[in-house]
């Protein structure tokens, strides 16, 4: 751990009391971070009477009652929520990592006419607040009969309009040592051959950033679903859980909280699974949060 | 104007194309497929659905698919839906806007398809008749409603209350909500706060003799009159017989989240079909009863249709979709599905249908409008385009008294002047 | 950019013509994806941003009146402004502030670094997701969370924070806060990339630890903390799904968290104003813009990049 931690300020000598100092500091911060976190799911096995007026994190009992009712307490079960939201993230994913890594390339590696004028675009569409396309987007995919079907959330996926992941990509291409592709070019590969054998294999960590990236702001999304699903049997879980506050409201709280925890918790699995991907993949550039 | 009208022909095209594609027996078996569309709530939801699955099992080869919402985002799903003409078979309308949508050819006459397979016969005249835009039907009244004001019985009968007369006043109210406040001070009010709701504002005008909107959509009330409503609540808040303006502000419009659901108070103010839907979520026992009175004056009720179906103009399966709405109107099995969550039923065959069904509440509601319709004014004329956006901008002005960021006087000429505004860009 | 090496390894303007078919191919996805999902809806609502549109029946052209109109008479959208930078003016500062506090704890190799780092990056995971909406509803309702905790400290009833117009965009604005975990890790990068021994030189020259915040780790930490700025404020201008929730869609009580992405999707899909609606996008990504560009004509006073040094 403290291998990675870098150089530290080996001149000013920290004390035991300084340290100890940081640790309590930072001791007391996580748990008042996580504090909500951990309520909720301590929420979601106590008995409806009585969750709001206790604070105690220890639930008292691993009583699954909350988690079996909510999950059938909608027209449809969540397992098929679970599987729609699995089924788009998965392509959006796909769609990303393919069509971003694509673009590039070639913004990063090969020279075109017009290269530069077409990477200004690109990084102005970083700024363009959705809501500026959403109106004709709408009409568009109506046009084309694209409604209440996942298609809306998914194949502009895969024409690389996530222009943040093209922008992380370049990035890192960039940084990549250019005689490795001189050299291949003078073996006599072209341009496929090169981004297929040489970049990508090289370029692991930033196309798991893109992908977990990807996951997550899909598995997150709730205002794409909510303009663009109408049947609940496509509902993804945030739209269901939202389905859920407005059918059983205040009168199933227990459920709620456990339909929510279900809800975040793919998310905790991919971070316990790929933290170290993830923490990278922000460090090495501002994203979301 | 050009681009776009080309735009619409191509919608129309591709949406044909889709149809064409869809509808094609693609398993040598044609199925016809309809989609039924509501706003809802669990209890409706699980009704209505039970009702298409009867329909589904005794029409083989008929799927029903269903999709359910909030209010709210109801209207929204359904404009942009209607727009790319990829509207639903089966429409729930709302007296509100059931002229907007008939006036743009986006429902269907229902007159081709009566008295078969929609035979309508056995309504009484009113309920037939409230579905009229222009002298054609184009919404079927799938139950009557009135307002009313639901309440916590075993909460009333603690200051000793009953029951309540169908005359009861403001000033009773007053009473027995300050009465109730007092039980658990702070923390349980007798009276939700009705100022921010827009239905209310419109009940307390019929109440004096007038309708809150023109014939052709204007604002029908006066500065002075706004005042007087919000003076009215304002009082009940400082007694403290009414929610505080945090407590009101909570209820942003699902029925959880009226200040009965909430257990913050023992009176809210709905619709008469709502109660089974309040009841279901509640852990209370639950009675209805007309609003408050103004001595001397007309109860401020009428009995509407609490909602309407219809059928898009743009169904392939219009016919289809026509035999659904008799199965869910005059069909037993249909009619006991939904009983009488959405209203009572305009059929008086079909009110015997469900009888037998009816627990207390129920009686209680087919009593209710029952009673309440002979005391009821004449239907109003549906409200404006834009109605729906006063609704907001009535809870917004009402919450800023509330809170006291501005008095009743400066209140009430903000919100008839942006009221006016709003009729006028609609 | 790669100007130099250019220069070097191809001197030949036929190259560039060369790369022109597989540059164009491997384009070819964001073309189509740029003009069909970006390009062709942007001049589209540029289009309507001039219209009447409800959708249902075609638009209507009526020249500038929406902006007239918006500028001049719509009291709610300038409120939605105020709402949006007020929540943007504390919110990034605030959050700024707590990242670079706890990574600045969390660097100089602390034992278990990676551990708390990760804990303090959970929240920032969940993003706007419905859950966590959900959960905040609850916390700062009047019977909720943060009044039990009040209550059982200080014995002091809280307001309903939530549904009280004084307060309910603060809870927002401390939902936004809570996740810093993206700029911590951002910050805790740059740090770990100023050299040690320019510490070690200021503690001999006897600079106090205060000191050497203010004269090396702020200036060095610059590109970093502008990157962080731009960034958050454009995320702040374009937050919507906790506001929707929590205020159930309706921006209250009394459009207290009408954020201004919340006014527009109202305005579109409450009350089927398309054409203002698109007047409103356009009116923000200006906001938006200019915004950008001011921060980076400031930067220049005071973003220094290592290589301008």
């Amino acid at each position: 751990m403290s291998a990675e931690a870098g150089p530290g300020q080996v001149g000013s000598e920290p004390t035991i009391v300084g340290v100890i100092a940081r640790h309590v500091l930072l001791i007391a911060g996580s748990v008042l971070m996580l504090y909500p976190l951990l309520w909720m799911l301590a929420s979601s096995f106590k008995p409806e009477a009585g969750i709001f007026s206790n604070l105690s994190l220890i639930p008292p009992s691993l009583n699954p009652k909350n988690y079996i009712d909510g999950w059938n307490a909608l027209e449809v079960s969540f397992s098929r929520f679970y599987w729609n939201s699995f089924l788009i993230a998965i392509l959006v994913v796909i769609g990303n990592v393919m069509s971003c890594s694509l673009t590039a390339y070639a913004f990063a590696r090969l020279r075109f006419r017009g290269r530069n004028i077409l990477f200004a675009l690109m990084m102005m569409t970083l700024m363009l607040p959705y809501h500026v396309t959403l109106i004709p987007q709408y009409v568009l995919f109506l046009n084309i009969g694209w409604i209440d079907t996942i298609l809306p959330l998914v194949v502009p996926k895969f024409l690389a309009v996530d222009a943040f992941f093209i922008f992380l990509m370049v990035q890192f291409f960039r940084g990549l040592p250019r005689e490795l592709d001189e050299a291949a070019k003078i073996d006599g590969c072209g341009p496929w051959r090169i981004y297929w054998m040489i970049i990508l294999p090289l370029s692991k960590p930033v196309l798991a950033t893109a992908a977990i990236f990807s996951f997550l702001w899909t598995w997150n999304d709730f205002f794409g679903p909510l303009i663009y699903l109408n049947d609940i049997s496509r509902y993804t879980v945030p739209l269901a859980l939202r389905a859920f506050v407005d059918s059983t409201g205040t009168s199933a709280w227990g459920q709620l909280f456990a339909m929510s925890t279900l809800a975040i918790a793919p998310i905790f699995l991919f971070f316990l699974l790929f933290q170290r991907l993830i923490i990278r993949g922000v460090a090495m550039s501002g994203l979301k949060g | 104007m050009a681009a776009f009208s080309r735009r619409q022909f191509a919608a129309g095209g591709a949406a044909a194309l889709g149809m064409a594609f869809l509808g094609s027996p693609v398993f040598g078996q044609s199925n016809t497929r309809l989609r039924c569309f509501w706003w809802g709530n669990p209890e409706r939801d699980r009704r209505t659905r039970a009702a298409l699955d009867a329909y589904q099992a005794k029409a083989p080869g008929v799927q029903v698919s269903s999709e359910s919402i909030g209010w709210g985002e109801y209207w929204t799903k359904l404009a942009t839906q209607t727009a790319g003409g990829n509207a639903p078979d089966l429409i729930q309308m709302d007296y509100r806007y059931i002229y907007e949508y008939a006036r743009r050819n986006t429902l269907m006459a229902l007159e081709s398809v009566m008295p078969k397979p929609l035979d309508l016969s056995n309504f009484s005249a009113n309920a037939r008749d409230c579905g009229k835009v222009d002298g054609k039907l184009y919404g079927v009244s799938m139950g009557s409603n009135s307002k009313a004001m639901i309440y916590d019985v075993a909460m009333f009968e603690k200051v000793g209350v009953k029951s309540l007369d169908i005359g009861w006043t403001w000033d009773d109210m007053a009473r027995i909500a300050g009465e109730i406040s007092k039980i658990n001070p702070g923390k349980y009010w007798g009276t939700g706060d009705n100022s921010r709701w827009e239905q209310g504002f419109e009940h307390w005008l019929n109440q004096h003799g007038k309708n809150m909107y023109t014939e052709d959509g204007k604002a029908n009330f006066s500065r002075e009159e706004v005042a007087e409503w919000f003076e009215l609540w304002d009082k009940l808040r400082k007694s403290g017989a009414c929610a505080p303006a945090e407590v009101g502000a909570m209820n942003t419009g699902g029925i959880d989240m009226y200040e009965i659901s909430r257990g913050q108070a023992a009176m809210s103010y709905a619709n008469s079909n709502q109660v089974v839907a309040f009841q279901a979520i509640s852990k209370s026992k639950l009675g209805l009863s007309v609003f408050p009175n103004t001595p001397g004056k007309p109860s401020g009720h009428y009995i509407k249709p609490a909602m309407l179906m219809s059928v898009s103009s743009r169904s392939r399966a219009q016919e289809e979709a026509a035999k659904i709405i008799q199965f869910m109107m005059n069909e037993e099995a249909g009619v006991r599905a939904l009983g009488i969550e959405r209203g009572v039923p305009g059929s008086v065959e079909a009110q015997k249908m469900i009888a037998p069904d009816l627990d207390d509440l129920g009686r209680a509601q087919v009593d209710y409008v029952a009673a309440v319709t002979k005391v009821a004014v004449p239907l109003p004329p549906p409200p404006p385009k834009g109605a729906g956006e006063i609704e907001t901008l009535l809870r917004r002005v009402a919450d800023s008294v509330a809170f006291g960021k501005q008095d009743v006087k400066a209140g009430a000429a903000q919100f008839h002047t942006e009221a006016v505004n709003v009729l006028a860009r609609a | 950019m790669n100007g130099v090496r250019k220069a070097q390894t191809s001197p030949a303007r036929s190259r560039f013509r060369d790369e022109d078919l597989p540059g164009y191919l491997f384009m070819a996805p964001w073309i189509l994806g740029f003009l069909l999902f970006t390009l062709g809806p942007t001049l589209a609502s540029l289009g309507l941003a001039f219209t009447k549109f409800d959708l249902l029946s075609p638009p209507q052209w009526i020249g500038v009146d929406n902006f007239t109109f918006m500028f001049t008479q719509d009291q709610r959208f300038w409120n939605a402004l105020r709402v949006t930078f007020v929540y943007l003016l504390l919110e990034v500062p605030l959050k700024l502030a707590f990242a670079l506090a706890i990574a600045m704890a969390m660097d100089k190799g602390i034992r278990g670094g990676d551990l708390y780092r990760a804990l303090f990056y959970v929240p920032s995971l969940l993003g706007g997701s419905v859950a966590i909406a959900v959960l905040w509803r609850q916390l700062f309702q009047g019977d909720g969370v943060v009044n039990q905790v009040l209550l059982w400290l200080f014995g002091v009833q809280g307001p309903s924070w939530i549904s009280n117009p004084e307060t309910s965009l603060y809870t927002l604005v401390i939902l936004a806060v809570w996740q810093f975990g993206s700029p911590m890790i951002i910050f805790l990068a740059g740090l770990r990339q100023i050299p040690a021994e320019l510490y070690e030189a200021a503690s001999i020259d006897g600079a106090t630890r205060w000191k050497q915040f203010w004269r090396i780790t702020l200036p060095l930490l610059a590109p970093v903390l502008f990157f962080n700025i731009v960034f958050q404020t454009i995320e702040a201008f374009k937050a919507f799904t906790p506001a929707f929730i929590i205020s159930g869609g309706t921006g209250g009580p009394v459009d207290s968290t009408l954020f201004y992405t919340l006014y527009l999707y109202q305005e579109a899909f409450a009350h089927f104003r398309m054409g203002y609606a698109s007047a409103l996008a356009w009116v923000l990504l200006v906001i938006i813009g200019v915004c950008t560009t001011l921060s980076f004509l400031a930067s220049k006073y005071w973003v220094f990049y290592e290589d301008e040094r």
